[in-house]
């Protein structure tokens, strides 16, 4: 049980409103340095289940544990700092701060808890991994979609989270930029042994995954034993 | 919280269009009705000072505006005059300083106040340069009008001649400059100071009389056994110097010569009481206290002064509203920002707090636009004659 930068035991999650969109995840483990793929179709609740690990969202039932805390019994503040020091997030659209140039955007997590100077030589280190030195002065409207990517993965990475949530990370990247840019984000993940969950329904990202696990298959009573989907 | 002070700059910084339009809008809200007001409130100090420099001031009855106007801030002067012979009167009771006036001449353009020499210290005016105007001819200058006109102890001023064509009047009298009165800030820089008896000389009631063989023969219209008649810029002086200061006269009743108005000093106010009371009973004359009749006067600014303030609680709330929709609209074009905290982890309240320090920097910015307008605008009517 223990050992698992991500482990979701009997969650079930139900979105309020009539349309009553649920998900639920008896078991599903991940362990630090692997890299995970969450697929399915859309609206199969792979962001939601991001939200859930990340703590933006609290299951109905269950328990989630990142980094060694049970973050559905804490408190919003909590997860909140839980999720500012130890949860890196790279998000579905290409989300960064528009008045902020490249470094400020890197180091926003790092501003947030005054750490900005300290990080600085940190945030220059990762810009120069995942090839976005150049664009460290300019603001987001004067970068490409791959470099705002990058730039996100950055700033997602800083802090040396034990976890790293990405949400369609090739989303808006062709498949050459795509394909570089996760490369480049797992291997600035893996050098501090990050635990990688990825939410994707691009086939090209499967291969760096360690482990694709379907959504739906979450909801099955069979997949909670042990990790579930198919193992690369 | 430093992070969101810091994140504010950045934004305002980055955003300099929106941030100064609003900024600008709301410096200029607040700096119009602030320095109106402190300007009122110099506007007020002045006049009441000055004001209150003459305890009691007597004139030709009317308009009692018209006459503290004319006698104490030197603006136009009174339609009716009175004479020395209510000066003799008053200075017949005990214990008062009556000061005789006459601001009824300019001098190139400026008012041509000639006033008893007692009147110079009771309010308080000292020379820059040179002295006061002692002698009969001299003239002093306010501070503004020697730096106006470019004139200096030394120099001459000439008084003006309104009536072109009527060859009674007198000829225009070049008049020696022998000092400069220190800057006051008041209506006292804007005039001439002379003598009173100089007012007589400009007015034609006392003159010199030219030596009848400087004349040629062009001069003189007609010749009898015992006068001729000369041409009339010849029949009286137009300068006074030394040599013919002691030969002006008049051949009039000296009693009867025009003042624009006496003003009454004492070091005690009962005298003041007393005359006041005996110079209403005349149907001729009224008494007034200046100071009362710029508070009246005041009254009126200081009724406007509320309509604006008014006015202007009514723009402040319009901007107030125009930055509260602006920040509103912010808000909703910052949603994308706010998800990117919410996703790293930024405190419950961030967003709100953001858009408030946003306002606190544009209220910064607001209140420093303000400040440099306000000083500019003192800055400005300082050098300005307000009373």
């Amino acid at each position: 049980m223990t050992g698992h930068a991500v482990r979701l035991e009997g969650v079930h999650f139900r979105r309020p409103g009539p349309e009553g969109f649920e998900v639920a995840a008896h078991s599903l483990r991940v362990s630090p340095g692997e890299v995970v793929a969450l697929v399915g179709p859309s609206g199969s609740g792979k962001s939601t289940l991001l939200q859930l690990i990340s703590g933006e969202l609290v299951p109905g039932d269950g328990a989630v544990h990142v980094a060694g805390e049970n973050i559905s019994s804490q408190s919003e503040a909590d997860r909140r700092r839980l999720r500012l020091q130890r949860i890196g997030v790279v998000a579905q659209t290409l989300s960064l701060i528009e008045y902020l140039n490249g470094i400020e955007n890197i180091l926003l997590a790092a501003t947030l808890l005054g750490r900005a100077r300290d990080e600085r030589g940190r945030a220059k280190e990762l810009a120069a991994r995942l090839e976005v030195t150049h664009v460290l002065r300019r603001r987001p409207a004067r970068m490409s979609q791959g470099e705002r990517q990058r730039i996100a993965v950055c700033r997602a990475l800083l802090m040396r989270p034990p976890v790293l949530l990405c949400d369609e990370p090739t989303g808006n990247l062709d498949a050459q930029r795509g394909s570089l840019a996760v490369e480049l984000m797992l291997a600035a993940a893996r050098s501090h042994d990050a635990a990688v969950v990825i939410a994707t329904h691009d086939d090209r990202v499967l291969p760096y995954a360690d482990r694709v696990v379907e959504v739906a298959s979450l909801s099955e009573k069979a997949q909670s034993a042990e990790p579930a989907g198919d193992a690369r | 919280m430093k992070w969101i002070i810091g994140l504010a700059i950045r934004y305002a910084l980055r955003n300099p269009v929106q941030t100064a339009l609003l900024a600008v809008s709301l410096g200029v809200t607040a700096a119009i009705p602030t320095a109106s007001r402190l300007i009122i409130d110099r506007f007020d100090q002045r006049m009441t000072a000055q004001a209150s420099s003459v305890p009691l001031l007597v004139g030709a009855r009317g308009s009692r505006f018209d006459l503290v106007l004319a006698s104490v801030f030197f603006r136009e002067p009174p339609e009716r005059q009175i004479s020395v012979e209510t000066w003799n009167s008053i200075a017949a009771v005990p214990g008062l300083e009556p000061v005789q006036m006459n601001a009824e001449h300019t001098a190139s353009g400026r008012r041509l106040v000639c006033i008893g020499h007692g009147a110079y210290r009771r309010l308080g005016l000292s020379p820059a340069a040179g002295s006061l105007p002692l002698l009969l001819g001299d003239v002093t200058l306010g501070a503004a009008v020697a730096r106006e006109l470019g004139l200096a102890v030394g120099d001459t001023i000439t008084t003006d001649r309104n009536e072109l064509f009527d060859l009674s009047v007198p000829p225009p009298v070049v008049l020696p400059i022998v000092g400069v009165l220190e800057p006051t800030g008041t209506s006292i820089d804007d005039v001439v100071f002379a003598s009173i008896d100089t007012a007589w000389v400009v007015g034609g009631q006392t003159h010199s009389h030219a030596e009848g063989e400087d004349l040629t023969s062009d001069d003189i219209i007609a010749a009898g056994d015992n006068a001729i008649a000369v041409r009339p810029t010849l029949q009286t002086e137009t300068t006074i110097n030394p040599s013919n200061i002691a030969t002006f006269h008049g051949h009039d009743d000296p009693s009867l010569r025009p003042l624009t108005a006496v003003l009454v000093f004492a070091d005690d106010p009962k005298p003041i009481t007393i005359a006041a009371a005996r110079i209403e009973s005349d149907p001729a004359l009224q008494a007034v206290t200046p100071v009362m009749v710029v508070d009246e006067l005041l009254g009126v600014v200081l009724r406007v002064q509320r309509v604006f303030d008014a006015i202007t609680a009514l723009l402040a709330a319009a901007s107030l509203l125009l930055v509260m929709l602006t920040s509103a609209l912010a808000a909703r074009l910052r949603s994308d920002e706010f998800a990117v905290l919410e996703s790293v982890g930024a405190p419950r309240g961030t967003a709100s707090r953001l858009l408030f320090a946003q306002i606190a920097v544009v209220a910064v910015a607001a209140a420093v636009i303000a400040a440099v307008l306000v000083a500019a605008a003192l800055a400005v009517s300082a050098g300005m004659n307000l009373a």
